[in-house]
């Protein structure tokens, strides 16, 4: 087992020190050079570093080194000409499994380029056999202005050689100038001065108990506002579609604390805000659907047998057009002035101080724990009513109409969880998102077989691989309307889980509020 | 924490030399492993420049120890550790006489911290007697070197005979044969014939050579010291037949 390494960095001149120390001091001869462009790549939100990996590509070699794995690394060498950014891009084998729960849907972005001129050196016995090394690599990144330069300092102890590994440290302690680093990634980051993302799509908001509604509602928004703002660079630079989905859901969530904490900003303003951020998720729908339509491509083949699976061509053919085309228009979307207009409007009215008196938002004054309470237990109570109503035949639009509803729900358990007990919080939300699974993959395949029909019915008869793709999307479309029956069947138990015993004494222990009358 | 052994009760078969290159082989595919000198000659530490342990007691090897875990070393190769030899291995035989389960002791002493290791090679002195049983138990592959010559082959067959009566599992051995040479009309021999009769025999043969016969004076795996030459070439073909025979299970 190869005991951790120790990490340093400093400036570029220190090099020179320590490489006069370990001739002076060490019987020390170097063993190997190594010259490199080394590119570091993570996603947009760092999952990686925050999973304790770092990735690194060399040339056409990438290398995946997990926490715990004592300097080995998971390699891919991909092809000449290949830049694989998504997990399902490179090829199969360790590195792509171990890549791919890492990371999902999110693409591979560059965080640091640097070059990289590495000497080690071995400090060895009178055997001739090494006891430690030391790794000097003068790192350089940038251009012109933006250049850095610093050296990294790495001693590798062999297992069983401690004593040598102790003077070697002792002795690089000593340069004046060097500092210690958790890991190597840790060193290169502070040459290069890159700090790592700190954005999260669901924020906790700080809020405490009695903090006025309309003080804690408008922390909520001010952060969903800077999630959708981070994501716009995302979405304008087609980097992968969770930037898409993130901002929709930071919308939708924007919506739904509008509309939920009734009495908390006057009837005008969410009137108002309300319409605009309806607006801006329509914006986005179109290019969301034709995501999810290409995202299950895979999913789509393997659902037919062998033959069959050409016949689908021409649907993900267009589908991709149609992307293209959608992209295009979103683009156009986000650099006209409409966003940043409402974005900043929205801004000036989440910061700007409360206005005297409560004309029209009774609520705003309150404080927010009883009343997140209260819109709670409302929302629990208005989907037991919907959801006790349903029956299998009852239509499509019943199931969604719930859907919406739990979504809501969701929301409002997402926002408030700090106000309430954690534990409990988190298996509230564990029995709801249950509820929302089944509601959810049953709205999935409503939409889609109704979008596969029109496709269908599009078809002209006459074209060459007409009876293909109408077999194609026939067996599809068989495959569906058999899943979702088995989904709808499901609901009953599903739905009598979430309304159960367990669930509904959690919901009025938590949330009920004696002295109050139910609605 | 997979164990194979490198065993023949002959001396100068080609054992060290094999179980040198195939543990640099087999950590060379990233695989921790850790090579465990049991000869008290030390050949396979000189090999790799590690002094042998002078405080290590054989005792510690057949009582379960931290001390021996404290006395493992790190070769210069990547992922490659060696158990150093001790002087006071010479003594193993009376000790695990001496010892309760004397048979199974060296598998639980292997257990108890090796289990940080993909593979565990044993390199085996000759002439023991006892001790062979704990080997014989501990490994999950023997791994014999045998010399093309008929005298060699009446060894391998005593081998035979002494699991068929100890009922051990002869299913473990894989002979495979070392330091051929062409030249010699008997090594042509046994080198036609044996393939015929022993299917467990792997397929690679590990020839006499220039490159293996001067380690001593180099003092690394063939394959660290000279890359190109035949002799790595070899024990890396060995080692695949191996991976093969363990894939098989
Ligand atoms: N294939 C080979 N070609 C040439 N020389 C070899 C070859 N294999 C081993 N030797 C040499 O033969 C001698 C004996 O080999 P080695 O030490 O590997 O055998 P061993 O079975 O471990 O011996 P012992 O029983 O004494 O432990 C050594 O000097 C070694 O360098
Ligand atoms: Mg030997």
């Amino acid at each position: 087992m190869e005991p951790d390494q120790l990490h340093f960095h400093g400036p570029p001149e220190l090099a020179a020190s320590l490489v006069e120390l370990l001739e002076r001091s060490f019987a020390a001869r170097i063993e190997e050079r190594h010259h490199a462009r080394v590119r570091c790549l993570d996603t947009f939100e760092w999952l990686l570093y925050h999973a304790g990996c770092t990735l690194q590509q060399e040339d056409r070699t990438f290398r995946l080194y997990l926490p715990q794995s004592g300097g080995a690394a998971l390699a891919a060498v991909v092809g000449p000409r290949h830049r694989p950014r998504f997990w399902w891009e490179f090829p199969e084998g360790p590195f792509r499994g171990a890549l791919a729960p890492l990371i999902g849907l999110r693409a591979l972005i560059p965080i640091m380029d640097l070059v990289a001129e590495s000497t080690t050196w071995q400090i060895v016995n009178k055997d001739d056999k090494t006891l430690v090394r030391l790794r000097l690599t003068l790192v350089q990144t940038g251009e012109g202005e933006e250049a850095r330069q610093g050296v990294l300092a790495a001693i590798m102890p062999l297992r069983g050689y401690d004593k040598a590994a102790d003077r070697l440290l002792k002795a690089v302690e000593t340069v004046a100038g060097l500092r210690p680093a958790a890991s190597r990634f840790d060193a290169l980051r502070a040459i290069t001065g890159t700090a790592p993302s700190t954005y999260s799509a669901k924020p906790a908001p700080p809020l405490v108990p009695d903090l006025p509604a309309v003080e804690a509602i408008k922390i909520i928004l001010r952060q969903l506002l800077a999630v959708m703002r981070a994501n716009v660079p995302g979405i304008v630079g087609d980097i992968d579609t969770e930037f898409l989905h993130d901002f929709r859901v930071a919308v939708r969530r924007t919506r739904a604390a509008l509309g939920q904490m009734k009495g908390v900003f006057t009837p005008t303003v969410t009137e108002h805000f309300r319409q605009e951020f309806a607006r801006l998720g329509q914006l986005t729908n179109r290019m969301r659907d034709l995501d999810v339509y290409l995202l299950a491509e895979n999913t789509f083949r393997s659902q037919l047998p062998e033959t069959l699976r050409p016949g689908l061509d021409p649907l993900f053919q267009r589908l991709a057009r149609q992307r293209r085309a959608e992209l295009r228009r979103l683009r156009a979307a986000f650099a006209g002035p409409d966003f940043d207009r409402l974005s900043d409007e929205w801004k000036a009215f989440l910061t700007a101080p409360l206005p005297a008196g409560d004309a029209g938002a009774p609520n705003q004054r309150q404080p927010i724990q009883p009343l997140a309470a209260r819109f709670i237990r409302r929302r629990f109570k208005a989907i037991i009513v919907t959801g006790g109503k349903i029956t299998p035949r009852s239509p499509a639009a019943d199931m969604h109409r719930l859907r919406i509803q739990c979504k809501k729900l969701r929301y409002l358990l997402e926002f408030f969880t700090v106000l309430f007990p954690p534990t409990e919080m988190k298996q509230l939300i564990k029995h709801l998102k249950q509820l929302q699974d089944n509601l959810g993959e049953f709205n999935d395949l409503s939409v889609q077989q109704e979008y596969l029909h029109q496709h269908l019915d599009g078809l002209k008869p006459t074209a060459p691989d007409a009876v293909l793709q109408a077999a194609a999307l026939g067996g599809l479309l068989t495959g569906m309307a058999a899943r979702r029956r088995e989904v709808h069947d499901q609901f009953a138990a599903v739905f009598a889980d979430f309304s159960g015993v367990e669930t509904t004494a959690l919901f009025y222990t938590l949330f009920d509020h004696p002295g109050e009358v139910s609605p | 924490m997979i164990v194979i052994a490198l065993y023949n009760i002959k001396g100068g078969v080609g054992k060290t030399a094999a179980a040198v290159n195939l543990a640099f082989e087999a950590a060379r595919d990233g695989k921790k492993t850790l090579l465990v000198d049991l000869d008290p000659q030390g050949s396979a530490s000189y090999y790799f420049r590690v002094r042998p342990a002078k405080k290590l007691k054989g005792k510690q090897l057949v009582s379960a120890d931290d001390k021996l875990e404290a006395a493992i070393r790190g070769t210069d190769y990547p992922h490659l550790d060696l158990l150093p030899a001790t002087f006071s291995f010479r003594k193993l035989d009376q000790l695990l006489d001496g010892a309760k389960h004397s048979k199974t002791r060296l598998g639980h002493t292997l257990a108890a911290f090796g289990g940080d290791y993909h593979y565990v090679i044993l390199d085996c002195p000759p002439n023991i007697t006892l001790a062979s049983e704990n080997v014989f138990n501990a490994a999950d592959w023997i791994v014999v070197p045998t010399i093309p010559t008929t005298l060699s082959l009446r060894t391998w067959e005593q081998l035979n005979r002494f699991f068929a009566d100890k009922r051990l599992p002869e299913g473990k051995l894989r002979p495979f044969l070392s330091m051929a040479e062409t030249r010699k009309r008997m090594h042509r021999e046994v080198l036609d014939e044996l393939p015929e009769t022993e299917p467990r025999l792997l397929p690679t043969v590990i020839p006499y050579l220039a490159d293996i016969e001067q380690m001593g004076e180099y003092r690394a795996p063939v394959a660290a010291a000279r890359p190109h030459s035949r002799g790595g070439r070899a024990y890396r073909q060995l080692w695949r037949d191996i991976e093969a025979v363990m894939a098989e299970g």
